[in-house]
């Protein structure tokens, strides 16, 4: 162990996310709500967030007016599926406060890969014939360039000013251990100027070495302790999914008015975020 | 009305296509029902793949809600990677990829993202996820449409979240029957139920070859209605509305 890297989720939120700062919120599929809510709590604004399954949480983040722009896989209820109704209350009435910029989880991977490598693109397989292509999805991070190699698509590089990601166990310095599934988190940590561990679990390191380190601490800026973190999402070993608050969730902000009150019921506390 | 003529019969046709065996890439929603039915199943071993980087080889706990229900599946884990492991890098490996469609076209390429009237969407709403790259790189690539409108088949749809590469071989399944999808579509099989003669006239319309010999569709057993029914309740329960609306239905 090198240092104690512990701090609180308030405390990070405050360092680490500001207006105009890109901020990567992990997992795929085990959303850090409980970032995305503190964010919300602490009046964040501007924010350029890249999240590969968006879901309710990137919902949550653009009804509370959090964002500038939206770095996206995809964005609906993973439970029903049911809609996500800001988004597309948003998409709907042609809004366009927050700029979108439509990857596919290919891309976007890809796009993490070349900001992890320091590259300011990544040659990527093509998505000819499709709309990312065809009608510039990706909002101008997708172009092609002719090499000496041959010609390739291209996707811009994504290099968060931090990285949120959930482990389900973590030192003191920083090792993170995932269980499951990585996504683009792992990725994602490598590509982000400050990297924030958000865990399950802090354990010594013997007991994160003998559970299999994913994530070294030397990639680690912080570790939050914050036991279920991505509730309602669920995680391997802790808890399941609740199905019950995601559908409680989609059936109360159909309206404007439906995702005010949940947002005060659930995140602010009756105080405006 | 037989078994055949809902939503039972629909996914204990596509689970077969999990029940060939192999290593299958599956999507959200119907993909993962019907994989669930498969393992209940007799048939070849398959691994389903799911794209945040998964390789599941039987039955989860309880029927996951989307391919990112980790805890759902959880026992049933082999391999993990990550999500670039799958879509970019493994992808032509994969024997079979299974995905849910929302519009598809007689070409075989999906509009997943839609809103507003089925024939005439207005707006797009973003966000394909990883359909776009497995589809492009699918060997056989297997559309799933269980719905009950037959304007989810389309001559052309508006905007085209995922594509076929070329030289896949691609199939629509439907609750009415079978197509292969490309350049030259023919219906491959039909199901003996309500609104099959419909199917076939919205499919000749849309320059799909409907007059080559057709493939009744086979009977289901027994013992393939009682398991797609359990794993529809179980569906249920999980959150499923395809699931509740069809056990409303019979």
């Amino acid at each position: 162990m090198t240092g104690d890297k512990l701090i609180g989720l308030p405390e990070a939120v405050t360092a680490h996310v500001q207006p105009g700062r890109t901020v990567y919120l992990g997992n795929f599929g085990a959303q850090l709500f409980a970032v995305g809510h503190e964010i919300i709590r602490q009046g964040r604004t501007g924010l350029h967030v890249v999240i590969g399954s968006g879901g309710i949480l990137l919902d949550q983040l653009l009804g509370a007016g959090a964002l500038a722009s939206a770095t996206f896989g995809h964005c609906w209820s993973p439970v029903g599926p049911g809609p996500t109704w800001n988004f597309r209350r948003a998409a709907e009435s042609g809004d366009r406060a927050v700029t979108l910029y439509e990857l596919s989880l290919g891309l976007m991977t890809a796009a993490l890969t070349a900001g992890a490598w320091g590259v300011p693109f990544m040659p990527v397989p093509g998505l000819p014939g499709t709309g990312y292509t065809d009608e510039d999805w990706p909002n101008g991070r997708l172009s092609r360039v002719d090499t000496a190699f041959g010609a390739a698509d291209i996707v811009a590089a994504i290099t968060p000013d931090v990285a949120f990601v959930h482990v389900d166990q973590a030192d003191a310095d920083g090792n993170g251990v995932i269980r499951g599934p990585l996504g683009e988190a792992l990725v994602a940590a490598q590509a982000a100027r400050a990297l924030v561990l958000v865990a399950e679990e802090v354990v010594g390191t013997e007991a994160a070495r003998r559970a299999g380190i994913v994530i070294p601490g030397v990639l680690t800026t912080a570790v939050v302790h914050h036991p279920g973190a991505v509730a309602p999402d669920g995680t391997i070993g802790r808890y399941e999914r609740d199905v019950a608050a995601y559908e409680r969730y989609v059936a109360g902000t159909s309206t404007p008015e439906g995702f005010a009150a949940w947002l005060s019921e659930h995140v602010t506390g009756g105080r405006d975020a | 009305m037989p078994d055949d003529a809902d939503v039972i019969g629909f996914l204990i046709r596509t689970a077969r296509e999990f029940r060939r065996g192999g290593w299958v890439f599956t999507g959200f929603h119907w993909p993962v029902l019907a994989g669930q039915l498969a393992y209940e199943l007799e048939g070849e071993p398959f691994t389903q793949v799911f794209e945040a980087g998964a390789g599941v080889h039987g039955a989860a706990a309880s029927v996951p809600t989307s391919t990112t229900d980790y805890p759902a599946y959880a026992d049933a884990l082999g391999f993990t990677g990550t999500t670039a492991d799958v879509l970019l890098a493994m992808a032509r490996r994969f024997d079979r990829v299974v995905l849910d469609a929302g519009n598809v076209d007689v070409r075989g390429r999906v509009n997943s993202s839609l809103i507003g009237p089925g024939d005439a969407p207005r707006v797009r709403l973003p966000g394909g996820g990883g359909a776009p790259d497995i589809a492009a790189r699918a060997r056989e690539l297997v559309w799933l449409s269980g719905g009950d409108d037959l304007r989810r088949v389309q001559r052309q749809v508006e905007h085209v979240t995922a594509a076929p590469g070329p030289g896949a071989l691609v199939r629509l399944h439907t609750r009415w029957g079978v197509a292969r999808l490309g350049d030259t579509p023919v219906l491959e099989e039909l199901a003996d139920i309500p609104g099959a003669d419909a199917f076939v006239r919205h499919l000749a319309a849309l320059g799909v070859r409907t007059d080559a010999p057709v493939t009744p569709r086979p009977a289901a057993s027994a013992a393939e209605n009682a398991a797609a029914r359990l794993v529809l309740r179980a569906a249920a329960e999980r959150g499923y509305r395809v699931a509740r609306r069809a056990l409303a239905e019979t």
